[in-house]
């Protein structure tokens, strides 16, 4: 009974409850598009540094870890593949992938640049690089450039090249190896200064007999992580270091959760700013109507009755232009996810695992969130200038 | 008019918890602002100081050849040291040269190996442009020793007195090893400067190097301000370099403090929405409920256009007062950000390298443009917006403002 | 001739619905007189006496103030001719809370910006004692009684020495002895100065104070009497 009213003095000056409501449309619009980009990218973000920087969980030993910044190529976990047999044998895990990283100086002719090695499998690997290859292709042997390492050093596939590397062992070695393939995965880090081996041709360059020094394992769901690093952990034995990605991403986890509340925070703060138009709108409605305000006390309505009323009809107008314009918003994130935004001038040096062409992703809760935003604040909006309705007593009302 | 802000200003103080709370807001907003522009300037000044002093110096020369992208290639090396100097030091604005040498080496501790940069600098002229001295932390600057990054030291774990062993490949792509004793600390206000950063003899470095070619030459002007168009007439007489002036190479650099800038901006403009907003309503509601004291102000002969001034009066008020408080609390805040000054060590510390170009201790500086800027915006935006409420005034007919039952 | 008002007709248009509220009205004013519209609510006396005060604007006819036709004024010019020659005294009052007795009582002659403002206090001054309000110049109006808000609602209206005053039952918001003091004052100002008051009320006390009477139904003129 209460909201037809509402709704029926809504309908009372139509022009201003559409600019009211068009208003709350357009920022709703703004908030559904800004929180999908924002949420899309941090969660692709955290994807990004789960497939190619941390895996879900990592394992290596102690003294990796404490050496991490040097990546340190003697601290070999020796039955890593026996430990790897087991993690996939859990449930929920996807892949587990054995690898080398170590870091050297490469130089050719008059160039000489710092550039990190990694010994995988080129075949089955969370980087992919196979389908990223712009020239060349998976060989028995033979390395594999980023396009930009490739650049700086004027390499081209089928030509040879002399890595040298400490060795597990402390002394020196080096290896001719040919070039088998170029590839750009669109991130600086990796097309800059990445290039990938075969575990076993790392293995001979290293020195290392048995083992390698990290383990990585995938699982189907992020949320999953935590639970399979304490499985791991139960199955590593002991002076291993079993970390999931967000006990290594440490700080920088906390930083991307702290950056979501502070962008909902600026988007719960521009919706509100919209609100301010329902506000303006409310007050002046009841103003006008407080004559009808005063019949409507002198009737027997209780103020919490005409609160009711007019907070409804406020709110009314807010829902009637958010929760379009959050989904409108929404519908524009969901093609940008799909085309992609080519950022590849901005992130061209930035050294994070996050494409250059960037597909944000949309998880149901984000859109729920929006839409939930999308009611509550137009609804406490409309509170606030309801309670001018208890400022006055029905004889005053009466009079205005 | 004097009469009008008179009573504007009377019916401003009755409505007491309203006015506060709009005035409130924009007070807190100019306040916001003014540290924040503060020590954005401080940041900049800091940054663009420690930038021309550590690196670039007032204009710099690479080879023609010389790519971002292959900084270390030693094709790119820069020789006829003696005519480019004559050609340089020939200018009257020119204050000091000095020329340097960048390689890329790995330093061996033993145990754990990393990649870092050797500076070979010239003991003589090095300080006619640059202040290295200024970035020492611990140690002296030696003949034959170097200077490495505190961070740099602290993971290879070494200390003056300590031997660094390092690698690196000289110009006939032969690789070459080095030791050299560790005289000096250096911290500067670039984080990778600290971590990979290593400054010696530039002597040591081109006989160890097999040359005596330089990567780059630096030059210092009599105003720093005017290195534009120096780096252009030196440009046009040295055709075997590229000259770059301080502002040109701290291009990126310069990008991220206009983004910051535009951040300032943006704030400022959500200050000003949000105070308009509020000084709408304030009006808008002042109006309605003083519908009858309209009516009766028309009735005794006041213009439409005087009605509407009263209320434009209260709106100028509440915001010129507003903001001439928030620059009261701002110049307060602001001394203790300039003459204290905010410490970031231990975060950084923790952080890691995520700034670009920082100091451990960040002080503001004043703004004095931000008074008048801030005082005209918030003025101007505070008339404007109780003008839209204000206006209805003039439709109101003074019969239906007088209206009672009867 | 001070004031002369000739077949004066309004229609309210609400809607469908059409209100006739004055039907050619024809009446005069002399200087000092105490003239009194009176009749039931909803009859048009406020509607009249807005119409001459110019708050509200007739259909067709014409209002002769001064020989002058108000009627064919624009807006600008109405709000002129009401700080120069009208004085108005509210049913409820009508002071500014904000401001104290004095303030409200000036305000006319601050709108005229003739005076300095030494002279503006002496006036005040000498007119809020003709008023009996001496020694409350610096009072609110919200700690003053009704009856003596009405007074100073009257020193506002008189300060200026309008040609008419214009006031809509001035005591219908009083007890009928407050009310019965301030249309004694009235009368009294009416009497030894000579100012020229024009009423609406339906109090039969007041009726019998003044010296002309127009009664008014259903929007005429019904009857008019002189004393």
């Amino acid at each position: 009974m209460f909201l037809k009213f509402a709704f029926r003095n809504l309908l009372r000056n139509k022009k201003r409850t559409f600019t009211s409501a068009l208003s709350v449309f357009a920022a709703a619009m703004l908030v559904g598009f800004g929180y999908g980009w924002v949420n899309g990218v941090i969660s692709l973000y955290s994807e990004g540094f789960i497939k190619y920087q941390t895996g879900n969980v990592r394992v290596v030993t102690q003294g990796y870890e404490s050496r991490e910044k040097f990546m340190p190529v003697d601290e070999v976990i020796t039955n890593a593949d026996e430990i790897a047999a087991k993690i996939r044998k859990i449930n929920g895990v996807s892949s587990v992938e054995e690898r080398i990283r170590f870091g050297i100086l490469m130089g050719k002719d008059d160039n000489t640049v710092s550039a990190v090695g990694m010994g995988l499998d080129v075949k089955n690997n969370s980087f992919e690089f196979a389908d990223k290859m712009i020239e060349g292709g998976i060989q028995e042997h033979g390395i594999y450039l980023g396009v930009r390492l490739a650049e700086s050093l004027r390499l081209k596939v089928g030509e040879e090249i002399l890595i040298a590397s400490k060795t597990s062992q402390g002394g020196l070695n080096g290896i001719k190896v040919k070039v088998a393939g170029i590839f750009k995965m669109k991130m600086a880090s990796f097309d800059k200064h990445f290039f990938f081996l075969n575990l076993a041709d790392a293995k001979k360059l290293l020195k290392i007999q048995n083992g390698s020094t990290e383990i990585y394992a995938f699982t189907k769901n992020v949320e999953d992580s935590q639970k399979l690093g304490e499985q791991i952990k139960s199955v590593a034995g002991e002076g291993l270091s079993v970390k999931t990605y967000s006990e290594q991403m440490g700080g920088l986890d906390e930083i991307l959760k702290m950056m979501k509340s502070i962008f909902l925070f600026i988007e719960i703060a521009i919706l509100a700013l919209a609100c301010f138009v329902i506000i303006n709108t409310m007050v002046m409605a009841i103003f006008e109507r407080m004559r009808e305000i005063g019949t409507l006390k002198a009737l027997g309505f209780t103020e919490r009755d005409l609160f009711v009323i007019f907070t409804g009809e406020g709110a009314m107008i807010g829902i009637l232009g958010g929760i379009p314009g959050a989904l409108i918003g929404f519908i524009g994130i969901y093609i940008w996810s799909k085309t992609g935004v080519n950022l590849e001038g901005m992130l061209k040096d930035v050294e994070l695992p996050i494409e250059y062409v960037i597909h944000p992703m949309l998880s149901i809760i984000d859109i729920f969130g929006v839409l939930a935003l999308a009611t509550i604040v137009p609804i406490i909006s409309s509170m606030i200038p309801a309670r001018y309705i208890r400022r006055y007593l029905p004889s005053q009302a009466l009079r205005m | 008019m004097k009469y009008i802000l008179q009573l504007a200003l009377k019916n401003i103080l009755r409505s007491k918890r309203r006015t506060i709370l709009t005035f409130m807001m924009l007070t807190f907003g100019v306040t916001v602002y003014m540290i924040m522009s503060s020590l954005y300037a401080g940041i900049d000044e800091v940054s663009f100081d420690n930038l021309v002093q550590f690196e670039t110096g007032h204009v710099k020369m690479r080879h023609v050849n010389f790519d971002e992208d292959r900084p270390f290639s030693t094709d790119n090396l820069m020789t006829q040291k003696k005519e480019i100097y004559e050609k340089i030091k020939k200018h009257n604005f020119v204050k000091g040269v000095t020329d340097r040498i960048n390689l890329l080496a790995e330093m061996d501790n033993g145990i754990d190996s990393m990649p870092v940069v050797i500076v070979g600098y010239d003991q003589s002229t090095d300080k006619d442009v640059f202040e290295l001295a200024k970035f020492i932390s611990k140690g002296k600057m030696e003949k034959d020793g170097a200077i490495i990054g505190v961070d740099l030291a602290k993971d290879m774990g070494l200390d003056i007195g300590d031997i660094a062993n390092l690698t690196f490949r000289d110009v006939n792509g032969m690789y070459t090893a080095l030791d050299i004793p560790v005289t000096a600390l250096l911290y500067s206000g670039d984080p990778m400067a600290n971590k990979m950063k290593i400054f010696m003899n530039i002597e040591i470095v081109q006989k160890n190097m097999d040359t005596d070619a330089f990567s780059e030459i630096a030059v210092k002007t009599d105003n720093m301000y005017n290195a534009n168009k120096y780096a252009e007439i030196l440009q046009k007489e040295i055709s075997e370099a590229d000259v770059k002036s301080w502002k040109t190479l701290s291009y990126e650099f310069a990008n991220v403090v206009s983004t910051k800038k535009k951040a300032g901006n943006f704030i400022l403009f959500v200050i000003l929405i949000i105070a308009m907003v509020g000084i709408i309503n304030t009006i808008l509601i002042s109006i309605y409920e003083k519908r009858r004291e309209i009516g009766t102000l028309k009735a005794m002969g006041m213009l439409d256009k005087e009605v509407r001034n009263l209320f434009v009066a209260e709106g100028f008020i509440i915001g010129f007062t507003g903001s001439l408080f928030g620059l009261v609390f701002g110049t307060i805040a602001n001394l203790y950000f300039i003459y204290h000054g905010l410490d970031f060590t231990s975060m950084m510390d923790q952080m890691g390298n995520m700034g670009a170009s920082m100091v451990g201790v960040m002080k503001s500086v004043w703004v004095i443009k931000d008074y008048f800027v801030i005082t005209f915006l918030a003025t101007a935006a505070s008339i404007f917006a109780s003008y839209y409420p204000a206006k209805k005034v003039m439709d109101m007919q003074p019969v239906d403002c007088l209206r009672t039952v009867q | 001739m001070l004031l002369e008002v000739k077949s004066l007709n309004k229609t309210y248009h609400t809607g469908i619905v059409e209100f006739t509220a004055l039907k050619n009205i024809n009446l005069s004013v002399e200087k000092g007189e105490f003239t009194a519209f009176a009749g039931p609510s909803g009859s048009g006396k406020t509607t009249l006496l807005n119409c001459i005060g110019c708050l509200d604007r007739g259909e067709s006819g014409s209002i002769l103030l001064d020989g002058v036709d108000l009627m064919t004024k624009k807006t600008v010019e109405l709000a002129h001719v009401r700080k120069e020659n009208f004085g108005f005294i509210f049913q409820t009052y009508n002071l500014f809370p904000v401001l104290t007795i004095a303030e409200n009582v000036e305000m006319p002659l601050k709108l005229l910006q003739k005076e300095s403002q030494e002279e503006i206090n002496e006036k005040v001054m000498k007119m809020l004692s003709k008023v009996g309000l001496s020694g409350y110049e610096n009072r609110r109006p919200l700690e003053l009684s009704g009856g003596q808000q009405q007074r100073v609602a009257v020193a506002r209206a008189l300060i200026k020495k309008p040609k008419l005053i214009l006031a809509d039952e001035p005591t219908a918001n009083l007890d009928s002895k407050t009310g019965e003091s301030v249309v004694e004052l009235m009368k009294e100002l009416n009497v030894n100065e000579g100012v020229t008051f024009l009423f609406s009320t339906h109090d039969s006390m007041v009726m019998k104070r003044a010296s002309k009477l127009y009664e008014i139904h259903d929007g005429q003129i019904k009857a008019s009497r002189k004393k």
